[in-house]
């Protein structure tokens, strides 16, 4: 219940800027007469989704001997296309802009069949082994397939995992990054360097949606992966060579800091200052080692930082 | 909290809602307009992403004056080791006054400043005053639950800050976890807040900062008295070991087991009925939350079946009831039933949509299949499947 809202809308009904139906449903929405469980709906979906993966993993693991592969591949399979059956069923025609969501559960239930099916296809593979030396692709096609069907059924839950395979695929993942960082990562560089690799491919595809309006709603996703990667595995360099990797930090940050503030987008802008502060802030202490000079660097700077970035809002102005 | 504070406060509350009727497509920009005019906000806000970074360097930079005094007063040396409490405090007490200032003169509000300034005002003081005391009085941890309580009670009060407000009730119940009738005040206390957290949730006389406080409160409350009647808690003495951590044996009456395990069953499924029919969703979202909590200690007492089965048909369960809830609502007159809808009403969708992809990525990407460094020709091998448990290599 809001009851200054509630209030409120009496006051404009009364004054004339809401109608009467207008201000009836806001009344009764602020008043809690009237209230939406739709977020609780998916809430519960995920928490399903969930479930239903955990107990998919222990089922698989258990009960290889006793029902064996077959028994278990076609119950994978058969409970993925029960799930796609449900998602054809109620998707909307396919169009390149954003579609109107089909149903509240319908990301879910489609997330839920992208798994099985990927949990069928890896299982399938490690028992009947149809891949054989192409088997390394497997997180590549799994990847391709979430793809196909985030662009089909327009769902950024999925787009977002296909990325996510993808980077894996490549053999990044964040906890990997963050190791790199303190140096307990063996073939730090090349998983750093497939990283970046990644990011920059992410942004690129990101940038390509939006030019050939192509579910362009799905760059933002691409976009901040990819910048996040980018930046990510410059930071994890940091351990290794201050130097050079909080130059390229700082450059980096500065230039998708300066990008953002004027494509105004606020949290890519959000990034590249960190980025960029953390990498001149690397490079200062690198060539300073001495913690009084650190907690100067960081008063100094951090207290200048602030009026700027009052001052540049007051600028550019995102939505509060 | 001042009553200019509290008008901004109420009006912000209007602007945000004539938001989410524009956004939603339920009124024109030039009504938004209109209403913006008629509420109009006096606070200096940030929008979240330079929200976020002012709150970082705000700590940032207090942390780091700290850290540039404290040497400069030689604390770290044993002699002047009693300097850091007195120092602390007086940190805490500057960033009273600093956001004091902030709030108040220069009319700040969602800035990250005045929040990061509280939330390391009352970090120093609780530090500062909790490391006083408990040299004299070596209360174990029961001198810092009591000073952070009331600190964050009342810094909550005054500048009306939810998260210090849910500290305060964290602190609090860790203050009667040591006394010596811990599990019973964590029964007693939450069923007698109830009611009036309740009507504070609701009240027009509060203003919407504080009604955000009284609802962390309850949120606290309620988890609270879940965990005392808990029989996994009550098995484990997990409300006693806060006294003594190594405190594993203390003995509760036989009699309060097979209550507990009523409790365990039916208490998520009271407080979904309880939310249910007051129309309170956040509640709604808790006792999904104890339900699953429960289901899993249900399992771990009583192997009703494999741990497979238990999961699957629970999460099949939870998919055909959101399936059935949202087909049943969606039926009804105006797509509603009962006053309840499952049409997004004016929600921040892109929000929304922004928290189900990081969950949905944190909790459900494979594993990252693994290369031989330096050699870029794929071997197979490795790699996982999976996510949200079930990850796993075959």
């Amino acid at each position: 219940m809001n009851p200054d809202v509630a209030d409120a809308v009496v006051t404009l009904e009364r004054q004339g800027v809401l109608s009467p139906e207008q201000a009836r449903l806001f009344g009764r929405v602020a008043r809690r007469e009237l209230v939406s469980v739709h977020g609780e709906l998916r809430f519960l979906a995920y928490t399903g989704v969930l479930l239903v993966m955990g107990g998919v993993g222990l089922l698989v693991k258990e009960n290889l001997e006793r029902l064996g592969p077959v028994t278990i591949a076609s119950a994978l399979a058969l409970a993925a296309a029960v799930c796609f059956l449900w998602v054809v069923r109620h998707a909307a025609p396919f169009t390149r802009a954003a579609a109107a969501p089909a149903h509240l559960a319908f990301d879910y239930v489609l997330l839920l069949g992208a798994l099985l099916a990927a949990a069928d296809l890896a299982y399938v593979e490690v028992q009947f082994t149809p891949l054989g030396a192409a088997w390394v692709w497997h997180l590549l096609l799994v990847s391709a397939f979430y793809t196909i069907l985030a662009f089909r059924y327009d769902s950024r839950v999925v787009f977002s995992l296909a990325l996510s395979t993808f980077a894996a695929w490549r053999g990044v993942a964040a906890g990997q990054l963050g190791a790199s960082l303190w140096g307990s990562l063996e073939g730090a560089g090349f998983i750093r360097a497939n990283a970046a690799a990644c990011g920059v491919l992410f942004v690129g595809l990101g940038l390509w949606l939006k030019k050939a309006d192509w579910k362009a709603h799905f760059e933002p996703v691409a976009a901040h992966a990819g910048w996040l990667l980018v930046l990510a595995a410059l930071v994890s360099g940091l351990g290794d060579q201050a130097q050079g990797y909080g130059f390229a930090l700082f450059l980096v940050g500065a230039g998708l800091a300066a990008y953002a503030l004027w494509a105004r987008r606020f949290w890519l802008l959000a990034m590249g200052v960190l980025g960029a502060y953390v990498g001149v802030s690397a490079l200062v202490l690198s060539t300073f080692d001495s913690a009084d000079v650190a907690m100067w660097w960081f008063m100094i700077t951090a207290l200048m930082l602030l009026p700027a970035l009052f001052l540049l809002h007051r600028l550019v102005k995102e939505r509060a | 909290m001042s009553p200019e504070v509290a008008a901004a406060d109420r009006k912000r509350q209007v602007q945000v809602a004539a938001r989410g009727w524009h956004d939603a497509g339920a009124i024109t920009e030039a009504t938004r307009t209109q209403i913006e005019e008629r509420f109009p906000d006096d606070r200096a806000r940030l929008g979240p992403a330079f929200r976020t970074l002012a709150f970082l360097f705000t700590c940032v930079a207090v942390h780091s004056m700290f850290g540039v005094v404290m040497p400069a007063l030689n604390c770290s040396h044993s002699l002047a080791e009693d300097l850091v409490a007195p120092l602390a405090i007086a940190f805490g007490v500057a960033l009273v006054a600093a956001t004091e200032m902030f709030v108040g003169p220069m009319r700040r509000a969602d800035s990250g400043v005045e929040a990061a300034s509280a939330w390391l005002a009352v970090s120093f003081l609780c530090g500062g005053l909790a490391w006083m005391a408990e040299k004299p009085f070596d209360s174990g941890f029961t001198g810092l639950f009591l000073i952070a309580a009331v600190v964050c009670a009342v810094a909550a009060y005054r500048w009306g800050f939810a998260f210090l407000a849910l500290f305060a009730a964290l602190a609090g119940f860790g203050l009667l976890a040591r006394t010596p009738a811990g599990r019973l005040l964590w029964i007693a206390v939450p069923l007698l807040l109830a009611v009036p957290l309740l009507k504070g949730v609701d009240s027009a006389r509060l203003s919407p900062s504080h009604r955000q406080c009284c609802q962390a409160v309850l949120l606290v409350s309620v988890v609270a008295l879940y965990v005392a009647v808990h029989l996994g808690s009550f098995d484990h003495r997990f409300i006693e070991t806060i006294v003594d951590w190594d405190e594993h044996s203390t003995s509760l009456p036989a009699w309060m087991r097979p209550l507990s395990i009523l409790a365990t069953a039916l208490f998520p499924i009271a407080l979904l009925a309880l939310a249910v029919f007051s129309r309170r969703v956040t509640m709604m979202k808790v006792a999904i939350l104890l339900g699953v909590a429960s289901l899993v200690t249900l399992r771990f007492y009583v192997s009703v079946a494999p741990l497979w089965v238990v999961l699957l048909a629970a999460g099949t369960a939870a998919l055909l009831v959101v399936l059935g809830v949202r087909r049943a609502l969606a039926s009804g007159v105006d797509r509603e039933r009962g006053g309840f809808t499952a049409l997004p009403l004016f929600e921040d969708r892109e929000k929304r949509e922004a928290l189900e992809m990081m969950s949905a990525v944190a909790s459900l990407s494979p594993g990252a299949r693994t290369l031989p460094a330096g050699d870029d020709k794929l071997t197979p091998g490795g790699g996982r499947y999976g996510g949200g448990g079930a990850s796993d290599t075959y």
